[in-house]
């Protein structure tokens, strides 16, 4: 998945971090590791 | 309640004993209490002086006790296994924290999801703290869906165990022990799942440590890709006595 890909599957407003039972939105730092992950993700056989 | 006491009366050689003192008396036979801290309040000074074998009700917690002469404990068969903390993962999450999880109270834990699902099929990973590094595990699979019998893979100082569960889009699967990890020693982790993907290798077992003896007290869900939405993180702490 391209980071473009990634960015418009997961919109920064569609996803989120939770700490216990708060959930909240990604900070953009946390965002963009996320998005990074889903780049880096390699499916596994 | 009516039956909370702040006071375990001591009766002496010429005083009155009142109808409430009697009532009371009566109306309990063993002393209830709201708390801990009432109940440790009542006892000593002018009133009764706590010894071996007093009983005492909770009506905060619903717990009988007992004292054995040095500390209260509990009536009945003590619990092995005791539910630390129950945390509902929301909707579309890309990881859950569980803070406080770990103390000084249990030096092994057992963490278990439940329910929910995954955005799509996909591993998760366990880390402690905030720490990103010197994770190391061992993986042995086997099949029950494809040609592959099993296979076998390590993680050399990875950034978290990853495979420590798996997510699929009907599911959430993590068992998971640890050993140790609020202790300054170095975590063992050990583990089972079930793989939902049927195109690949099924179930396996994880074994792994992480290397560094620093004291944890939280932890945190990540998959491998997606998000998760529902389930339940459910942390148990083992008895050590």
């Amino acid at each position: 998945m391209t980071y473009a890909e990634a960015v418009a599957m997961y919109p920064h407003d569609s996803v989120f971090i939770q700490v216990d039972g708060v959930v909240r939105p990604m900070t953009p730092a946390e965002y963009e590791a996320f998005i990074q992950r889903q780049v880096d993700y390699v499916p596994e056989s | 309640m009516p039956n909370e006491q702040t006071s375990v009366p001591l009766f002496v050689a010429n005083t009155v004993l009142t109808a409430s003192q009697q009532n009371l008396s009566a109306g309990t036979g063993v002393p209830v209490f709201a708390t801990t801290v009432t109940r440790d309040a009542a006892f000593g000074g002018s009133n009764k002086a706590l010894a071996e074998g007093q009983l005492c009700y909770l009506s905060s917690t619903n717990v009988v006790q007992y004292y054995d002469g040095a500390a209260w404990q509990p009536v009945g068969a003590s619990a092995g296994m005791t539910l630390v903390s129950a945390t509902t993962i929301g909707s579309a999450v890309g990881s859950v924290t569980v803070s406080g999880a770990f103390s000084a109270t249990y030096d092994a834990y057992k963490i278990v999801v439940t329910g929910g699902a995954g955005s799509t099929n996909q591993a998760l990973t366990l880390t402690l703290g905030s720490t990103s590094t010197g994770y190391y595990a061992s993986y042995f699979r086997t099949s029950s869906f494809s040609s592959a019998a099993y296979d076998g893979q390590i993680l050399n100082n990875g950034s978290g165990w990853t495979e420590s569960g798996y997510g699929t889009t009907s599911g959430l699967g993590v068992n998971i022990e640890l050993q140790s990890p609020f202790l300054a020693k170095t975590t063992i982790l050990g583990g089972v799942y079930q793989r939902g993907n049927t195109t690949a290798v099924g179930m396996g077992t994880i074994s792994g440590m992480l290397n560094d003896t620093t004291s944890y007290t939280a932890f945190t869900i990540t998959p491998a890709t997606g998000t998760m939405t529902g389930g339940t993180v459910r942390v148990y702490g083992y008895a050590n006595s």
